[in-house]
C-alpha cells in the first residue's frame, strides 16, 4: 500500500511509495466528479424538457373567452328584457358586466391571477323580432317589405319554429350587388353576389341561424363555407352599407330576430316604422325595439409570469 | 546466484514505471476525451431543450397576440437556467424569411437552432441565459428581451 508519507528508513515501504498511482486515482477521481456534475446537467435538462410551461397562457384565452360568453349573455338578457331606451339598455349592461367582473376577479386571484375588466366602450343597436307565430309580413302584411336600411352589421340573424308553404328570400342588397338566401321547407340556396350558388338539403327546415350557419341545429355549409377559395357567408361579396329585405313573407310562419347595427346616430331612422308594430299593440307585426349591438371591454389578465391585456369586442352571433 | 543482480532490480524498476505511466495516462486521455464528448452532448441537448422551451413561450405569445384586438400587451416571463454545464450561452431571435431561435455557447462552441412556425412577426433580438422575456411590440413584432 502506498504511503503518503515518507516511513521510517529500513522498513520495505520506503522503496514503494507508489506516487504515480495515486496521482491517478487523484486525477480519475476529478474525472468522476465530472461525470457527476455532468450526469446532474443532464438530469436537470430531462427535468426542464418535461415541464408543461405553457399552461398560464392558455389560461389566459380560456379567461377571455369565458368573459366573452358571460357578456354576451349579459347583452341578450338585457336586449330581451328591459328595452324602453338606449340608455336602460346600457345601464343593464354595464350592471352585467361590473357583476361579470367581480365574481370573476373573487375567483381569479385565489389562484394567484389578478384581472380587470373595464367596459370601455358600446355600440347602438335595433333588435327586429316577430314572436307570436305569424307569417313574416309587416304591419301592412305585405309579404315583400325592407326589414331595415343602409347597416353596416347584422348579428344574430335567426328563423325559429318555421313552416314554409313557398319560398321565403333574405336578399341583402348595396345598390349593385345582392346576397339571397332562399329558404323552403327542404333546402336552403344561398347566391353570391357573382351568381354561383350553393344549395344544403334537409327533410323539415324548423330553424335557420343565417349568421350563425346552421340550420336545424346543424351546420349549413352554404352559408358558411368557402366555394372555390370565396366565402359564402352573410352578406358576403356586399361592399359598404346594405338593405335587408323579405321576399315572399307570406310562405312562412314562424319567428325571426336579428340585431342591426345602427348607421346613424338616429338610430332606428334606419327603419320604416309604418312596417313594424308597437310592442303593445295595435297591430301583431314585427316589432323594433332600442338594443346593444356591441361592447368594448379592456380585458387584462395578469400572472407572476404572463400578462395579457386587450381589447374585446363581444358582439353575439355575427358573423365572422 | 542467490545473490541479486543489480541490472535486473534496475531494469525491472524502470519497467515497472514505465508500463504503468503507459497504462495510466492511457486511463486518464480516454477518461479524459471520454468526459469531454459526454460534455458536449450534455450541452447540445440542454442548448435544444432550451430552445424549445422559448420556441413554446414565443408560440404562446403569438397565440395571444393573435387572440387580441386594439391596444394589447402581451408578455411571458420565462426562468431558465443561467449556464448549461459551467458555460453561459446566448439566445438570439433570428428576423428572417423563415424566423429561427438560435441558441449557442462560445466554449465550446456549439449551436442549435429551431425553427419558428408562428402568425406574428418576429424581430431581430438577442438575449444572455438567465431569465427571458418574450413579449409583443407593435413595432417589432414578438421580440425576447432581458428581464
Amino acid at each position: 500500500m502506498a504511503d503518503l508519507v515518507v516511513p521510517p528508513s529500513g522498513t520495505r515501504s520506503s522503496r514503494s511509495r507508489g506516487q504515480l498511482i495515486l496521482i491517478a486515482a487523484f486525477a480519475l477521481a476529478a474525472i468522476f466528479l465530472g461525470l457527476a456534475v455532468l450526469v446532474n446537467s443532464a438530469i436537470f435538462t430531462e427535468n426542464l424538457a418535461t415541464r408543461g410551461e405553457n399552461v398560464e397562457s392558455t389560461e389566459a384565452l380560456d379567461y377571455r373567452y369565458g368573459v366573452t360568453q358571460f357578456t354576451a349573455e349579459v347583452i341578450d338578457f338585457a336586449n330581451e328584457h328591459n328595452y324602453s331606451s338606449h340608455a336602460t339598455v346600457h345601464e343593464n349592461v354595464s350592471d352585467g358586466i361590473q357583476d361579470v367582473s367581480t365574481y370573476t376577479a373573487i375567483q381569479q386571484i385565489e389562484g394567484g391571477t389578478a384581472i380587470s375588466l373595464v367596459h370601455v366602450d358600446t355600440t347602438n343597436g335595433t333588435r327586429i323580432f316577430q314572436n307570436d307565430g305569424n307569417s313574416f309580413t309587416n304591419n301592412q302584411s305585405d309579404p315583400d317589405w325592407t326589414l331595415a336600411e343602409d347597416l353596416e352589421h347584422v348579428r344574430a340573424f335567426e328563423l325559429t319554429d318555421t313552416s314554409f308553404t313557398g319560398t321565403l328570400s333574405v336578399i341583402v342588397e348595396d345598390g349593385s350587388d345582392e346576397w339571397t338566401a332562399d329558404i323552403n321547407d327542404t333546402a336552403v340556396t344561398v347566391t353570391r353576389p357573382d351568381g354561383t350558388t350553393t344549395v344544403c338539403s334537409y327533410g323539415s327546415i324548423e330553424s335557420v341561424d343565417i349568421t350563425g350557419a346552421t340550420v336545424n341545429g346543424l351546420p349549413c355549409p352554404a352559408l358558411e363555407d368557402t366555394r372555390n377559395g370565396e366565402q359564402m357567408q352573410f352578406a358576403t361579396g356586399i361592399s359598404g352599407v346594405y338593405d335587408l329585405r323579405f321576399e315572399g313573407g307570406n310562405s312562412v310562419t314562424g319567428d325571426y330576430s336579428l340585431v342591426a347595427e345602427d348607421g346613424t346616430s338616429a338610430g332606428v331612422s334606419d327603419i320604416d316604422s309604418s312596417d313594424y308594430a308597437d310592442i303593445g299593440g295595435p297591430g301583431t307585426g314585427p316589432h323594433n325595439t332600442p338594443a346593444v349591438y356591441s361592447i368594448t371591454l379592456e380585458v387584462e389578465y395578469e400572472t407572476s409570469r404572463l400578462e395579457y391585456e386587450t381589447d374585446v369586442i363581444v358582439a353575439p352571433g355575427e358573423p365572422e | 546466484m542467490n545473490s541479486p543482480r543489480a541490472l535486473s532490480t534496475t531494469l525491472g524498476y524502470v519497467l515497472t514505471l514505465a508500463i504503468t505511466a503507459v497504462l495510466v495516462s492511457g486511463l486518464l486521455i480516454a477518461g479524459g476525451n471520454f468526459i469531454e464528448d459526454q460534455r458536449e452532448r450534455v450541452i447540445q441537448t440542454e442548448l435544444e431543450v432550451i430552445g424549445e422551451q422559448v420556441a413554446t413561450q414565443i408560440n404562446a405569445v403569438d397565440r395571444l397576440n393573435q387572440s387580441a384586438h386594439g391596444d394589447r400587451n402581451v408578455s411571458i416571463r420565462q426562468t431558465l437556467p443561467s449556464d448549461v454545464s459551467g458555460n453561459s450561452y446566448r439566445i438570439t431571435l433570428v428576423e428572417r424569411a423563415d424566423p429561427a431561435l438560435r441558441i449557442e455557447t462560445t466554449r465550446p462552441d456549439l449551436s442549435t437552432e429551431i425553427e419558428l412556425t408562428n402568425t406574428t412577426a418576429v424581430g431581430q433580438s438577442s438575449v444572455s441565459g438567465g431569465t427571458v422575456v418574450v413579449e409583443y411590440n407593435s413595432t417589432e413584432g414578438v421580440v425576447i428581451d432581458d428581464i
